[in-house]
């Protein structure tokens, strides 16, 4: 995957997101002007619990500046299922489509700038709308691959090379996200993760 | 199987697909026949591999009849990510999207009737008809919606709760598909599986 750009996050938030939506598919300025018309600015500090447990979501949220930690509760331990960065699409489509209250809890660990529209109004859209239908199916199909991805990376693979995995996927973002979060994430302890990267650092200082 | 008795299964199983299909969003009979007259049914037994692996997949299938798994290697070692039965749904995730070649295996666990469609000709329709490409979103969402469920109620739970709530996910596969594979998937020795089970089959 290829390493995201930071210079893009200094745009307006909604000209990211129309670059986004673009770099995915096919679709005229004037359907794209009425995706974007429906979007809100919010920004929230370090921190904040953006959904929370237990909540049936009715925002679909864009990331424009900063990272947010995607994790839920299990026999009393924290769980940690993905990082949204820059770019990336939140919102608890599960809570949403099953009607079900959500487990994962979507908290910033940076000050955060999002744009945000409500469920209702984007499937208002998408029925008057059939191209910009299609290009919701395809943005999702996107989300999926990337879901998918990332599953299939953490399976079944000793804890180094899931920290490099880690690593050129979220690129220079690792630097962004605290240790403790990483390692719970990749399902390894904080000190086997502080080994990996003393490891790593050795054998670039020998290069 | 005669002609007609294929013809009589690819029937039955198409019906099925309807009512699944209505379920999920409300699609007029036209729109439906149209998407249904472009699924064929297929047949294969046992252990054999739909999808293969460094593949891009060509079609989507529904499962009619029969329980398929869904693997990859990893260091040579083989890994089972999910199972899925009849009424379920698998394409390739998604490599038709990305046009890298899949990882995934999608094998047979025991004989299996499937619908099929092709993407390409599944593309073309939802061009054509907005009903279709709504129904195609909502029913992807649904899939995901289950995936997701399916990963995360996973993730850290004691060996006894994950075989709980795979009984409780998958209900009867359990009795169908090998204790082996019951064991990978869950991420468990076979040994460990059994003395659940065992357990388990007191209550």
């Amino acid at each position: 995957m290829a390493k995201r750009n930071l210079k893009i996050a200094e745009k307006p938030p909604k000209e990211f997101l129309a670059e986004t939506i673009r770099s995915i598919t096919d679709i005229s300025e004037v359907n794209l002007q009425k995706i974007l018309d429906i979007f809100e600015s919010v920004t929230f500090d370090k921190n904040t619990k953006i959904i929370k447990e237990g909540e049936i979501t009715s925002y679909v949220y864009f990331v424009s500046k900063g990272i947010i930690r995607v994790y839920y509760h299990s026999v009393g331990k924290e769980l940690i299922d993905w990082f949204a960065e820059e770019g990336s699409f939140i919102g608890n489509l599960y809570s949403h489509i099953m009607q079900k209250p959500g487990f994962d809890i979507y908290e910033s660990i940076e000050d955060v700038a999002l744009l945000r529209t409500q469920y209702s109004d984007l499937e208002k859209l998408f029925k008057q709308n059939h191209e910009i239908e299609s290009a919701a199916r395809r943005v999702l199909e996107q989300y999926y691959v990337k879901y998918v991805e990332r599953v299939h990376h953490l399976k079944g693979l000793p804890a180094d090379e899931k920290y490099h995995l880690f690593q050129q996927h979220y690129g220079e973002f690792v630097q962004r996200i605290p240790l403790k979060f990483v390692a719970d994430y990749l399902g390894i302890s904080s000190e086997t993760l502080s080994r990996i990267r003393g490891k790593d650092n050795k054998k670039k200082l020998k290069k | 199987m005669t002609k007609q008795a294929v013809n009589l299964l690819e029937t039955q199983a198409k019906d099925f697909l309807r009512q699944i299909l209505t379920t999920a969003a409300q699609v007029d009979d036209d729109s439906l026949d149209v998407l249904l007259d472009l699924f064929e049914l297929v047949s294969y037994k046992k252990n054999h591999e739909i999808i293969e692996e460094g593949k891009i997949a060509d079609y989507f299938y529904y499962i009619h009849k029969g329980i398929i798994r869904v693997y990859f290697y990893k260091n040579d070692k083989l890994v089972i990510e999910r199972f899925e039965k009849e009424g379920g749904l698998f394409g390739g995730n998604f490599t038709h999207v990305t046009k890298k070649p899949g990882t995934h295996i999608y094998e047979s666990v025991e004989e299996v009737q499937l619908l099929r469609i092709k993407y390409a000709d599944l593309d073309e329709l939802c061009k054509k008809s907005h009903q279709i490409e709504r129904l195609y979103r909502i029913m992807m969402e649904h899939f995901h919606s289950g995936y997701v469920e399916r990963l995360s109620t996973f993730k850290s739970l004691s060996s006894e709760e994950r075989y709980h709530e795979f009984i409780q996910q998958y209900g009867d596969i359990a009795n169908r598909v090998s204790l082996k594979d019951v064991a990978n998937y869950l991420g468990m020795t076979p040994e460990t599986l059994s003395r659940i089970r065992s357990k388990y089959d007191k209550y």
